[in-house]
């Protein structure tokens, strides 16, 4: 894995109005620490930042960072973003060594198509896409093959059926699972969602025989039905 | 359609729409998501509208999750009622949406479907709204 250099301004003003401004002017705010020295207050360009974030390495990029005339080799945590924009607005700059193993989240790259989609129909629906690893910082891939061509419905795909890459221990629960092939809602239909509606008007019916005052919630639920019907 | 089993007090405050989502700003389930950009109330019938117009339209294959609960209650005053006498009757649920807020989310089809249920559904909700990815590690 390449090393990406990063230029770092200190003697930043803390605080959220100087932060803001520092924004407002391209910059990103952001911290050192780890391995024995003390937290350094920074700033970093916010096109370089993006541009060091979005290698091939991802977010667990090491990055060297350029703070006066010291060099820090890092990797980038606690990535804070914008609620709508999505923009880098604070980050943690990690002191790293290249001989000393580090945890780091690495994304899953399901490959081919599970014989449960092609042949039946069904959906590969993930629920984790990334595990946690242990493994030293040049060592760390930038995503993990998870082969699901042989799942069919109902099948489950786990950490612990992740092929093992050299020199690097998956810390995630082997159990955990990151893939599972189901049958789409829409093939199951019909029958099920008529029982909700049910079960909708049943609870409407409850609350209006307790509050005494919710009549139109009920014609409401009742007018659904028909048209679901 | 959405709301809760049961509330402690039937009738609250309206409350103001200040700031910006705390929390469910990302894709987290699905792949794909619809995201706030507005805040707003959006009401249980328009959850159920964009709820279906995206099922509907990815007809099979498809898993859609709602991040939203209509957990508020809106009261209204009986048309041709004079003012006073107290405040009015509880009407439907409505959820409390600030922008950034990821209110639907989608996986299981390929991007060209999603953008276009997300689209449908966002044609349904009272916020403007934008088609988000999940964002990689």
């Amino acid at each position: 894995m390449e090393q990406i250099t990063l230029r770092a301004e200190t003697g930043r003003e803390t605080g959220s109005a100087p932060s803001r401004r520092l924004r407002r002017e391209g910059g990103v705010p952001a911290v050192v620490y780890g391995r024995g020295i003390d937290p350094i207050t920074i700033a970093v360009d916010r096109r370089e930042l993006y541009a060091a974030l979005t290698t091939e390495a991802g977010l667990n990029a090491l990055i060297n960072l350029e703070v006066g005339k010291e060099q820090h080799l890092a990797v980038a945590r606690e990535i804070q973003r914008h609620p709508v924009r999505g923009e880098v607005t604070h980050l943690d700059f990690v002191k790293i060594s290249l001989d000393e193993a580090i945890e780091a989240e690495v994304a899953i790259e399901f490959i081919g198509t599970p014989i449960g989609v092609r042949e039946e129909g069904g959906i590969v629906d993930t629920v984790n896409t990334s595990v946690i690893v242990n493994a030293l910082p040049m060592a760390i891939p930038s995503s993990i093959p998870a082969m699901i061509e042989d799942l069919n419905i109902g099948d489950t795909y786990t950490v612990g059926m992740l092929e093992a890459v050299e020199g690097v221990e998956i810390v995630s629960d082997p159990d955990m699972p990151l893939a599972t092939i189901v049958i789409p809602a829409a093939l199951l239909v019909e029958e099920p969602e008529a029982e909700e509606l049910e079960g909708e008007l049943a609870e409407g019916e409850e609350g209006e025989a307790a509050e005494g005052a919710e009549e139109a919630a009920d014609a409401e639920a009742s007018g659904e039905g028909e048209d679901e019907a | 359609m959405l709301m809760p089993k049961r509330t402690k007090w039937r009738k609250q405050q309206r409350g103001h729409l200040r700031g910006m989502a705390k929390g469910g700003t990302r894709v987290h389930f699905g792949e794909y998501g619809l995201q706030s950009q507005e805040p707003g109330w959006i009401t249980a019938r328009q959850i159920e509208a964009a709820r279906v117009a995206m099922t509907r339209h990815i007809k099979r294959g498809g898993k859609v999750w709602i991040n939203l609960f209509p957990d508020k209650p809106v009261t209204q005053k009986p048309a041709e009622t004079r003012m006073g006498s107290g405040k009015g009757n509880p009407e439907f649920w409505v959820a409390v949406v600030k922008p950034g807020r990821v209110m639907f989310e989608l996986s299981g089809v390929d991007e060209d479907l999603a953008r276009e249920a997300m689209r449908l559904a966002a044609n349904k909700l009272p916020v403007k709204c934008k088609f988000v990815k999940r964002e990689d590690v």
